[in-house]
């Protein structure tokens, strides 16, 4: 898995951001978008691609893509 | 009332609800007299409890001006299959609007629409040709469906959703507001869609997931 990835299933997970808009420090929940279905949806694919259920506590500590990024890999 | 012959497409479980629907026109709107059902199995209603039954076959039938048809078949690739030949021979489609069904302001439908009993289409809607929708399923604002999809029975399309070519809707699925579904997609029975479905995709569960 890569970062550059993990951004890319992020912004199709959220769905209402543009491709290509994110980055490793972007402060995901500062987005506009970010809102319980989005925590929903991020929730579902990093499940489906990465087989990681991610719980509420973590989207609490991760403060960027790229600290949700290393949570997952932390996990796997 | 000039009488045209109507022939419902396909004696199949579909098919025989849609007579039944039919019956439920109100007698002063029709303008036609059902001659019965075409079906490329002509044993389809055998030893059950239809006076018309099957007629004649659907593949190779040519329709005479005074004929009209309603679509019998719910799924998506059968109905394109059987009822495109016939289009293309110059049949006409009617839309078959059960007495019970709500419609409100600014509703489109295209030709060979068959809306069954309790289904509700609220504001600015667009419905292709050909669209089935089943039993108690809605509709709301600004919902849009392309052209030949099917809506199975206690669906829920909620507004701004917008659905492609061709799409199948299975029973009781249903979709959050503004999200898109592409053409010829499948959404299975009891999903609930909320992240947009891409062309061809088959998703199901709650949250709707990608199968195939």
């Amino acid at each position: 898995m890569s970062l550059q990835k993990f951004i890319e299933d992020f912004e199709e997970a959220v769905e209402d951001i543009e491709p290509n808009s994110l980055t490793a420090a972007t402060n995901f929940k500062a987005l506009e978008a970010w809102d319980s279905l989005a925590v929903l949806t991020v929730t579902d694919v990093i499940d489906m691609e990465y087989a990681v259920l991610l719980k509420k506590k973590d989207f609490d500590c991760a403060r960027t893509v790229e600290e949700l990024y290393d949570l997952v890999t932390q996990v796997r | 009332m000039v009488s045209r012959n109507l022939y419902i497409v396909g004696a199949g479980g579909f098919g025989r609800e849609v007579y039944c629907w039919l019956k439920d026109v109100f007698p002063l709107e029709r303008d036609w007299q059902f001659c019965g059902f075409l079906d490329d199995a002509p044993d389809a209603l055998d030893g059950m409890n239809y006076e018309k039954g099957v007629v004649a076959p659907i593949h190779g039938f040519i329709p005479k001006q005074s004929d009209v048809f309603v679509c019998g078949v719910g799924s998506v690739p059968a109905k394109m299959k059987l009822c495109q030949p016939l289009i293309d021979r110059g049949a006409q489609f009617l839309t078959l609007i059960h007495p019970s069904v709500v419609i409100g302001d600014n509703v489109k439908l295209g030709t060979g629409v068959v809306l069954c009993p309790g289904v509700v289409l609220t504001c600015d809607i667009s419905l292709g040709a050909m669209v089935m929708i089943n039993c108690h399923s809605s509709a709301g604002h600004d919902v849009t469906i392309g052209d030949w999809s099917t809506i199975s029975g206690h669906c829920d399309l909620t507004g701004y959703t917008k659905l492609g070519t061709g799409v199948f809707f299975g029973s009781g699925a249903r979709i959050i507001p503004g999200k898109s579904v592409g053409d010829n997609a499948v959404v299975g029975a009891g999903a609930v869609v909320i992240r947009s479905v891409a062309v061809e995709q088959k998703v199901f569960g709650n949250p709707a997931r990608v199968f195939a």
